[in-house]
């Protein structure tokens, strides 16, 4: 029996999803996390704090991959299997499903897209703990500071779904890797909006570590693998074919009776196909006016892109200029100066083009380090001493840029690497041959307040799972720096 | 002890090592690799492999004819060359180590460079396209004098050893016990530290005086990370004798757990420990 999973925002006044999901949430708190059925096992699974505990099943999350999708389908499937267990156990419906929070929806459609749901926003209800309540930057209205550029839905364009090679965006669904647990480059829509939101809602769901601890957490995740599947239904979109992505890496989860359950890519493409199956009741794409962000992105020059890799796997993209000392984020106005090689290098008009297609211009943001909870940023290029103003030209999220600069982690604490195509917003800046320098700044876009912990009652399993190692994590007071910023031309 | 992310359903080196396998051996992956990359690790690591190969059998051969034919069977001849490079354990040990600076240099660049090709094409691709040769040359030229610096600790281990086990009356032992001492290596929290840092990426220079500075540091701080990481490993088939077939697990080994992010300790262990076990086997067969 295939499930369907509804968008949170218009339930009917009556239904009963949320109420069951609460009681459910609550039995699993109450599970120790050593059974696979407690929700600190189900969180610890994306990331576990107290890393001298060892479990095979924890901290397996995929992130900066083109596992990333197919992973989080699988995790938050089994999920609902679990949850969707409880809640028959409890006397609630056999067919209970996860529900999804589309805040990507325009605000003249759902005025109260970019609030948590009600349901979500108190720490107590009738005097005692709320169990879907958590630590969050949001004020006790719920509503979350997302403007329409963080919330865009302009990934969904990228008709790519992976892209290898150092300095190019990296497709859709995240860069080809092996098993990737924290990684350099996020994939389009796991920029944005799926670590935007995390940013932006804060508290524990701003941690890798911490961020499945949040019940909103898996209504997130609905809406970004509902993201997914409305890439998908497009007829120009399709997931790899190489089997390095299909069935070159396995996965190991529990299902709704604790039975281990194996996946790989392949197994997630089909939603009807994973474990008890399921299906979205809206896969329309609502296209306003209203996200100026989608309409700079490429459109038809993207189609245009696609058919080049395909076609000459040896294009390679080049460096022609960076910047030349690393800059901290959060000290004034940020401002970089990228000295360029363009009298050097083959012609680089960023006009279209005589021969083939036009040559198109990726910022990257190298080596992005830092601690705590610094927020997101806006980027800004400006071609300097003209009468032009700078030109936003996309998104820093800091999703992941704790365990990105632990150099512990798996890539040695090298940071984050943001990479944005600046095609359009060069064009607008009249970059051209002889343009020999161009200027980045960043504008920091703080969530609606910084303090986390107000009204939060833990629960007793969590006091004493609670390490000084994660009490730090929350309080780490915020720093971030990019290491390089370098502008790559193909 | 040490944590192992080990899924039996899940054999993450005989992955990884394919995924190496398809970038170094096949026209594919070696024409994806950045030009520089391929002609100043991938090439001379092939010579060095080819030197090896040649120069192992042409001992093997030597011994076999110098050997009465009728009182060596010819499957212990087999896993005598395999094992310990035509060292059968009736032969008389030299009274010296048997590591030559040559050989040693030779051993680098056959079984360490292969490992240096994520990193390079990492820095190919973020230098200047006119700078890149001189970033990789850098690159591997600092990493390959930390190993330099290394063969003396290296001499004096063997020697140590050597000299140990001459005591003994152990030497048929050595090459079980060196696998056996690498396999324990592996589980430990030390190894499993080296081996995340050497994913590690420096941040990139704007090009000139400052990226050639940036690319010594970290060809320096590379290898010594990858020298902690690798060094009883490397000194393994040196124990045993330069054993072709040990040289050829150690390296794919290597590679294999370089290539993962989340390499299973665990089963690479395993693996040298099966390779004891058969040291171990055919020193009890003399």
């Amino acid at each position: 029996m295939v499930r369907v999973r509804r968008n949170v925002l218009n339930l009917d006044a009556g239904d009963r999803t949320l109420h069951w999901y609460s009681l459910a949430v609550e039995a699993m708190q109450a599970i120790p996390p050593t059974q696979y059925d407690s929700w600190w096992f189900q969180a610890n699974i994306h990331g576990d704090p107290d890393r001298s505990t060892f479990n095979p099943y924890f901290s397996r999350c995929q992130h900066q991959s083109w596992y990333f999708l197919p992973w989080h389908r699988g995790y938050i499937t089994a999920f609902e299997a679990i949850v969707a267990d409880k809640v028959a156990r409890l006397g609630g419906p056999s067919d209970w499903a996860l529900p999804y929070w589309d805040y990507t929806e325009p605000l003249s459609v759902q005025p109260y897209a970019r609030y948590l749901p009600e349901a979500f926003r108190a720490p107590t209800q009738d005097g005692t703990r709320n169990p879907l309540f958590s630590r969050r930057n949001t004020p006790p209205s719920g509503k979350v500071g997302l403007t329409d550029t963080q919330v865009s839905r302009a990934a969904l364009k990228e008709d790519v779904f992976s892209r290898a090679g150092e300095g190019v965006p990296p497709g859709f669904g995240g860069p080809p890797t092996g098993f990737s647990h924290a990684g350099q480059v996020s994939g389009e829509l796991e920029s944005v909006p799926h670590n935007v939101v995390h940013v932006q809602v804060g508290g524990n769901m701003g941690l890798v570590e911490l961020a499945a601890r949040d019940p909103i957490f898996w209504l997130h995740h609905a809406n970004i693998d509902r993201l997914w599947e409305m890439w998908h239904q497009e007829p120009n979109h399709d997931e790899p074919t190489d089997p390095a992505w299909r069935s070159g890496q396995r996965f190991t989860l529990h299902d709704g009776s604790g039975a281990v359950f194996h996946f790989d890519c392949n197994d997630m493409i089909d939603t009807r196909a994973v474990l008890h199956g399921y299906v979205y009741d809206d896969l329309d794409n609502v296209e306003t006016d209203e996200d100026e962000m989608r309409q700079t992105v490429h459109q038809t020059a993207n189609k245009r892109l696609a058919l080049e890799v395909f076609m000459r796997d040896d294009r390679e993209p080049e460096l022609i200029g960076t910047s030349d000392s690393s800059l901290d984020l959060l000290s004034g106005a940020p401002v970089a100066t990228l000295s360029l090689q363009t009298g050097r290098q083959r012609l680089m008009t960023l006009k279209s083009g005589d021969f083939g297609p036009p040559p198109r211009a990726y910022l990257n943001l190298e080596n992005i380090k830092g601690s705590g909870q610094p927020g997101d940023f806006m980027v800004y290029v400006d071609v300097p001493d003209d009468d032009l103003e700078p030109v936003p030209a996309g998104l820093l999220t800091t999703f992941g840029l704790t365990v990105a600069s632990d150099p512990a982690s798996e890539h040695g604490g090298s940071g984050l690497t943001r990479i944005l195509d600046i095609t359009p917003v060069a064009e607008r800046l009249g970059l051209r041959d002889g343009s020999d320098t161009l200027q980045v700044s960043f504008e920091p876009l703080q969530p609606e307040r910084s303090d986390a912990a107000d009204g939060y009652i833990p629960h007793e399993m969590e006091l004493a799972m609670e390490t000084d190692e994660m009490r730090g994590a929350m309080d780490e007071p915020p720093s971030i720096t990019v290491g390089r910023i370098s502008l790559y031309i193909e | 002890m040490a944590r192992t992310d080990a899924f039996v359903s899940n054999p993450v080196l005989l992955v990884a090592l394919r995924d190496v396998g398809r970038t170094l051996l096949t026209r594919r992956g070696l024409r994806a690799l950045s030009p520089p990359v391929f002609q100043l690790v991938v090439l001379p690591a092939l010579v060095a492999w080819a030197w090896l190969v040649l120069g192992t059998t042409w001992l093997a051969v030597a011994e076999r004819m110098a050997a009465p034919p009728a009182e060596t069977p010819s499957l212990f001849f087999l896993d005598a060359t395999i094992c310990r490079g035509g060292r059968g354990p009736g032969t008389a040990m030299s009274a010296s180590p048997s590591l030559a600076p040559g050989q040693w240099a030779v051993m680098v660049v056959a079984m360490m460079w292969p490992t240096l090709v994520p990193p390079a094409t990492y820095l190919a691709r973020r230098s200047f396209r006119s700078e890149r040769l001189r970033a990789v040359c850098l690159f591997v030229c600092a990493y390959s004098v930390v190993w330099a610096l290394a063969y003396p600790l290296a001499w004096l281990v063997l020697a140590s050893i050597e000299a140990a086990l001459s005591a003994l009356q152990a030497m048929p032992w050595a090459g079980a016990l060196g696998a056996a001492g690498a396999a324990v290596w592996q589980l430990t929290p030390s190894k499993r530290r080296l081996l995340r840092a050497c994913h590690r990426v420096p941040v990139m220079g704007p090009g000139g005086w400052a990226s050639d500075r940036i690319m010594i540091r970290f060809g320096f701080d590379h290898g010594l990370r990858c020298a902690g990481s690798c060094f009883l490993l490397m000194t393994l088939p040196m124990v045993g004798g330069h054993g072709m077939g040990v040289m050829i697990v150690i390296t794919a080994l290597m590679l294999a757990e370089r290539a993962a992010a989340r390499p299973d300790l665990g089963a690479s262990a395993r693996v040298l420990f099966a390779l004891a076990a058969w040291q171990l086997f055919s020193a009890l067969l003399a």
